[in-house]
């Protein structure tokens, strides 16, 4: 039997709302007779983490992100479909749940404003039912491996927001639990604190075994975090596979930023001109038309480079592009679907997770 | 004893139970809805805590840290309770004309203004709890609240009542003070002030349940402003705020007499200025009566409320 920390079959979630027109006329039509529209917030969503995973969840805005976390939370009902959390259903077993999960929301805090994060913590341990003494100890421990001693009684309005997401996370682990839903938790934060935040959900992840749910619209987060990313857009999973696969494979280009000392006039099959000054020149190629090394060996040919660097297309970019394929109907990454679905065995997983590995990487609309 | 013993044995285990590795961040539980089940205990000395007493403890705390909160910016704390002092200036000045050197229904100035002292401060240090609800409806921040293991209404409950039980003090101690200089000493303050100050308090209680209902209300309207209107000049007028509901005809005192507002307002301050049993016995009475309707109220919205929780927010 395999090990799952959470499960989802064939889950759906519409959403009624009202719409009403401009103007006062509108206004009381729709008193009288109102529009009622349905949203399909998720639709046949599958989706399976095994325990131990560090998994990135992302989309653009309104992709149902926050509406599955929130079904995966209990905080909503599933209109049909099964989900299943650490064996539990999560709208029928929604504080039983609650005590195994804990939630990070980078642009909510769920410190005291106004009390220093000690009294948080005594507060959650409360909440959590942790005893008196272990949950000293606990704090303890939290408070080392998170280096936030100088800050336990300062007010949390007084502390920077590096030192509030710090706190946060410390908080969000006083009842040791077995899968943290992490939203945006290195949003507004500089490089260093960012690095520094990834660390320790590394660790978090890595040393101890938290299954981690990570939200982030941070390509760094996803490509320094996580081994495997699911990718949802109009409630639908759109990708699921590797981070690892994403970045490479997906869209099977490269990008050549070239400098010479003279024009680039390039007339190369397969080879695309991105961005060009006289001198020089970002080019896209397409890997289904031509090889690497012969375009490279062509560029030499008919330009005198003086620079040339060769990248993979930025995730973000990949990012970009599955999303805006979905949102024009079209399947995720068709412009290289033949080595997208060749290399989908070939690639090995690297994902620590024991019991849903995703296999390579999918797209998931066909 | 078996049963205590399997516990600790149950915390014990707790302990030992890191998933992997000794990593100072393990994930094994140490708490659960079922109190002893996996909780980590060292010691092995803890005992159980039964429902009740970790209901508790956990609402407790946050009544407590809701406590604290208000006395952060302790000069605004106590400045805004100025407010008071106005009023009970400005009802005198009208009253002393009104009364002259006589009583209505019963009520001598003195008793009177001493009378407006208790009401207004239930009614002053009732907090804002229907628009930090109808805010948490509108940003879905209602949700953050929803993945702890406690009531969304219990929680809001205990933190309104923390926060309005630290208010109800300096109001008290300010009203004393205005109302000896203006009229002088209640007489049998000290026998009345008690029961009065327990009256007082679910006053506090049924005050707070009323904008919790309202708040909930934003599940369905958004905005609750309008019912929130009408609640307090239902306060104002039917629960006696600015004169007892004696002064009435007596067809409205009896009808206001037994509405919901009056125990928050009219009936505790009676308690402290006309005391005699039958007032206690029907402030108790009335008091635990809609308190209880209020709170199964609220119970049975919020769980209408929960189906109807959708995509504020995302």
């Amino acid at each position: 039997m395999e090990d799952y920390a959470l499960r989802l079959d064939q889950v759906n979630k519409v959403f009624l709302s009202k719409v009403k027109g401009k103007g006062l006329r509108a206004s009381l039509r729709s008193l009288a007779r109102p529009d009622i529209r349905s949203v399909h917030a998720v639709r046949n969503l599958d989706l399976a983490v095994g325990r131990g995973e560090l998994l990135a969840f992302i989309g653009p805005n309104g992709a149902g992100k926050s509406t599955t976390i929130k079904l995966i939370t209990g905080i909503l009902f599933p209109d049909s479909g099964k989900i299943d959390v650490l064996g539990l259903d999560p709208h029928r077993k929604r504080r039983e749940l609650a005590f195994r999960i804990g939630t990070v929301f980078g642009q909510k805090s769920q410190l005291w404003f106004h009390l220093p994060p000690l009294d948080s913590f005594h507060l959650l341990g409360r909440v959590y039912d942790v005893p008196g003494r272990t949950l000293k100890e606990r704090i303890d421990e939290l408070v080392h491996v998170f280096e936030i001693e100088p800050l336990l009684h300062q007010p949390v309005r007084k502390l920077s927001l590096g030192e509030r997401i710090r706190c946060e996370m410390a908080a969000s682990l006083i009842h040791r639990p077995e899968i943290l839903f992490l939203d945006e938790p290195t949003i507004g934060l500089d490089v260093v604190v960012r690095q520094r935040i990834r660390d320790l959900i590394r660790t978090m992840n890595r040393e101890q075994g938290v299954t981690i749910f990570l939200t982030s619209h941070d390509v760094g987060d996803i490509e320094k975090l996580c081994r495997r990313a699911v990718v949802i857009n109009g409630g639908e999973v759109v990708w699921d596979g590797t981070v690892k696969h994403l970045k490479y494979s997906l869209l099977n280009r490269r990008i050549i930023d070239l400098k010479s000392d003279g024009p680039i006039p390039l007339d190369i099959p397969g080879v695309r001109t991105i961005k060009a000054t006289d001198y020089s020149a970002k080019l896209e190629v397409d890997l289904d038309t031509i090889r690497l090394e012969e375009a490279v060996q062509r560029i030499f040919a008919s330009v005198s480079v003086q620079d040339i660097n060769i990248a993979n297309v930025p995730t973000e970019e990949i990012i970009t592009r599955i999303y805006q394929d979905t949102e024009a109907g079209a399947t995720p990454g068709t412009s290289s679907s033949s080595s997208s679905s060749s290399s989908s065995n070939s690639n090995s997983n690297s994902n620590s997770g024991s019991g849903a590995e995703p296999k390579g990487g999918r797209p998931c609309r066909a | 004893m078996s049963s205590i013993a399997t516990g600790a044995e149950r915390l014990r285990r707790g302990t030992a139970r890191t998933r992997r590795g000794t990593g100072p961040l393990g994930s094994s539980r140490s708490a659960g809805p079922s109190g002893s089940s996996g909780r980590p205990d060292p010691a092995g000395l803890l005992r159980p805590a039964g429902p009740l007493a970790r209901i508790g403890r956990r609402y407790g705390a946050v009544f407590l840290s809701a406590a604290r909160t208000q006395v952060t910016y302790l000069g605004a704390f106590l400045f805004r309770n100025v407010f008071l002092v106005v009023i009970l200036f400005v009802m005198y000045s009208l009253w002393r004309v009104v009364f002259a050197d006589s009583a209505i229904a019963g009520f001598t100035l003195g008793q009177t203004l001493w009378y407006l002292t208790f009401t207004e401060a239930v009614e002053l240090s009732r907090t804002r709890l229907h628009i930090d609800i109808q805010d948490d409806v509108r940003t879905g921040a209602v949700a953050y609240t929803l993945t702890r293991p406690y009531s969304y209404v219990g929680f809001n409950l205990a933190q309104a009542l923390g926060s309005a039980m630290v208010k109800l003090w300096p109001l008290l101690a300010i009203g004393f003070a205005v109302a000896m200089v203006l009229v002088g000493p209640l007489d049998g303050y000290v026998a009345a002030f008690p029961l009065g100050l327990v009256a007082m308090m679910a006053g506090v209680v049924l005050g707070t349940l009323w904008v919790l209902f309202i708040g909930l209300l934003a599940f369905w309207t958004e905005d609750v402003s309008p019912f929130y209107w009408i609640y307090q000049k239902l306060v104002f007028v039917l629960g006696g705020m600015f004169i007892p509901i004696d002064f009435f005809p007596d067809w409205l005192a009896a009808l206001s007499a037994r509405t919901p507002f009056a125990y928050q307002a009219y009936w505790p301050a009676r308690m402290m200025v006309a005391p005699d049993a039958a007032t206690r016995i029907e402030t108790a009475v009335g008091q635990a009566g809609w308190i209880a309707v209020l709170a199964l109220a609220c119970a049975l919205l919020f769980a209408r409320a929960r189906r109807r929780m959708h995509a504020h927010g995302g």
